[in-house]
């Protein structure tokens, strides 16, 4: 048992949880490989007062669950994702929100807070922002929340959504298409606020 | 297949921001997640005098194939092996969900028995101490996505066991009371379920303190009635199901009767002796882990209230829940 214990810190997630449902205890390791991810992505999703319980119930369901994983060897994230997908939907409609989708967009959260005009223009755009993405269809505005914002690869939403990597992109697409359409003057307010950024520009993701 | 990033992307990015991860709320998620270890390994350790029952049924089968022995092995616990089948059918049914334009429909046909003293008939001259009859009614139930749930009940007719039973019935205006032939409707804000756990040993504690203690009943008939009363939901998870099922196969008692071919649905019985009568207890579960039928039925005459033996004292069949149109019977 012991050694077993050692020797799961080198496997992959898929084969901790293949080997957590004998050992359950092996299943801590899936919340210290990933209780940050998953907690940064509540807390983007429902803000912090309650991430911490959301992202526990999303492990809590992982680990009720873990016999049916059967995604990918190197990392469970994407399941997990999948996860926190359902919860966030279900504490949404728990707690009677108004909001139509779950997503805390803060201008503080990017250093706005400090320059009152940045603040005044980041408040406005956050609006259109917020209702342009609740006008996009359920499919396209997740696929582009888990890319733009959870720093997902395109295989990584695949697998966390259920699709081939080539909708990943075509659904991608579509959603920056809209949110264009419906706020006109989107990169004239984001150069203002986060300065130029080069259209295609490639960036590592986590 | 190029992941390029655009404007909007880094803006969204810039927006949300990376939340900072304190320890505290990593070492909460721990927490709770040992929890839930603990309770599988309680649980386990419950369950593995039948798990060994088990293995050596299957390794005897294995060997010795054929014998008169298998027969007897393979008996040892067909019902917890067709529970867990059935657990594991509805663990990856997909969680019913509708649509502002929908509703969760769902029926009953009941059949259940009623008494009422003497005292209860008036002035109308009756030689037992109470009249006992079977009334049967129908109950069609729509979810709203707005949480709104129309009932609507139509009681359809009174059977006796005797002709004295059915003119004193109608003679002491019972037929007004049981609101025979009438059907009511009734839109009601949905109050809410039960928030039952979904981990097997919590949700195992929430069923024993439910359970009702002073009817003088088996432990297993009484847990038995809390456990149906979570898989006769219609609009309950897919986990919350199977843990209910898994927590049914491990009852002592429970019995697995033959599938009938026609229906495919599961049936299990439990024997007991209420107020003096034999009595059983027989219930169908479907293959994706819903309750479609139960019934109470005395296997000894009453003498008391004058009921032969074989007559149900409870009877009912649920259709499978399905998403309607309308609020018209589908």
């Amino acid at each position: 048992m012991v050694q077993r214990r050692v020797d799961a810190t080198a496997l992959s997630d898929a084969e901790v949880i293949a080997a957590s449902l004998d050992d359950p205890d092996l299943f801590r390791l899936i919340v210290s490989r990933h209780g940050g991810a998953v907690l940064a992505y509540s807390t983007r999703r429902v803000g912090r007062q309650d991430a911490r319980d959301v992202a526990s119930e999303v492990f809590l369901r992982g680990f009720r669950l873990r016999h049916r994983y059967e995604g990918l060897r190197e990392t469970c994230l994407p399941w997990l994702y999948r996860i926190a997908r359902n919860v966030v939907g279900e504490w949404l409609k728990k707690t009677n929100r108004s909001d139509t989708i779950a997503l805390v967009l803060d201008p503080r959260a990017a250093g706005f807070e400090d320059d009152v005009l940045d603040r005044v223009v980041a408040e406005s755009l956050i609006n259109e922002l917020r209702r342009a993405l609740e006008l996009l269809a359920d499919r396209d505005r997740e696929t582009l929340l888990l890319f733009a914002v959870d720093g997902l690869t395109y295989g990584e939403i695949a697998a966390s959504l259920g699709i081939p990597p080539g909708t990943v992109g075509s659904r991608l697409t579509r959603a920056r298409n809209d949110i264009r359409t419906q706020v006109p003057d989107l990169e004239r307010k984001t150069n203002s606020l986060v300065g130029p950024v080069t259209e295609g520009k490639e960036e590592d993701h986590v | 297949m190029s992941e390029d990033r655009y404007p909007v992307d880094d803006l969204l990015r810039a927006l949300t921001g990376d939340p900072p991860i304190e320890s505290a709320d990593i070492a909460y998620i721990e927490s709770r997640v040992d929890v839930a270890i603990g309770e599988e390994k309680k649980v386990r350790q419950r369950r593995r005098p039948r798990t060994r029952v088990l293995m050596w049924a299957a390794a005897v089968a294995a060997v010795i194939v054929g014998t008169s022995v298998i027969l007897q092995t393979a008996r040892v616990s067909p019902a917890a092996a067709t529970l867990e089948e059935i657990a594991r059918a509805a663990e990856a049914t997909d969680p019913l969900t509708i649509t502002d334009a929908d509703f969760l429909y769902t029926r009953s046909e009941t059949q259940a028995r009623s008494e009422v003293p003497k005292a209860g008939l008036g002035d109308v001259p009756y030689e037992r101490d109470s009249l006992v009859y079977l009334l049967s009614s129908t109950r069609e139930t729509w979810f709203g996505s707005d949480d709104t749930v129309q009932i609507r009940t139509t009681v359809h007719d009174a059977s006796f066991l005797t002709d004295e039973d059915e003119v004193a019935y109608y003679a002491a205006g019972l037929d007004q009371q049981d609101n025979l032939g009438r059907t009511d409707t009734l839109t009601v804000l949905d109050p809410g379920g039960d928030e039952w756990p979904t981990v097997p040993a919590l949700l195992d504690q929430t069923i024993r303190e439910r359970m009702a203690q002073e009817r003088g009943l088996p432990e297993t008939v009484e847990y038995l009635s809390v456990a149906l009363n979570i898989i006769r939901e219609a609009y309950i998870s897919p986990e919350l199901r199977a843990a209910a099922l898994r927590l049914i196969a491990d009852l002592d008692g429970l019995k697995h009767e033959p599938t009938d071919p026609a229906t495919d649905l599961a049936a299990f019985h439990v024997e007991y002796t209420d107020q003096g009568i034999l009595t059983r207890f027989t219930f169908h579960i479907d293959r994706q882990g819903y309750l479609r039928f139960e019934e109470r039925l005395n296997l000894e005459a009453d003498t008391r209230l004058g009921v032969p033996a074989h007559t149900p004292t409870f009877r009912a069949e649920y259709t499978r829940p399905t998403i309607a149109g309308s609020l018209q019977t589908p």
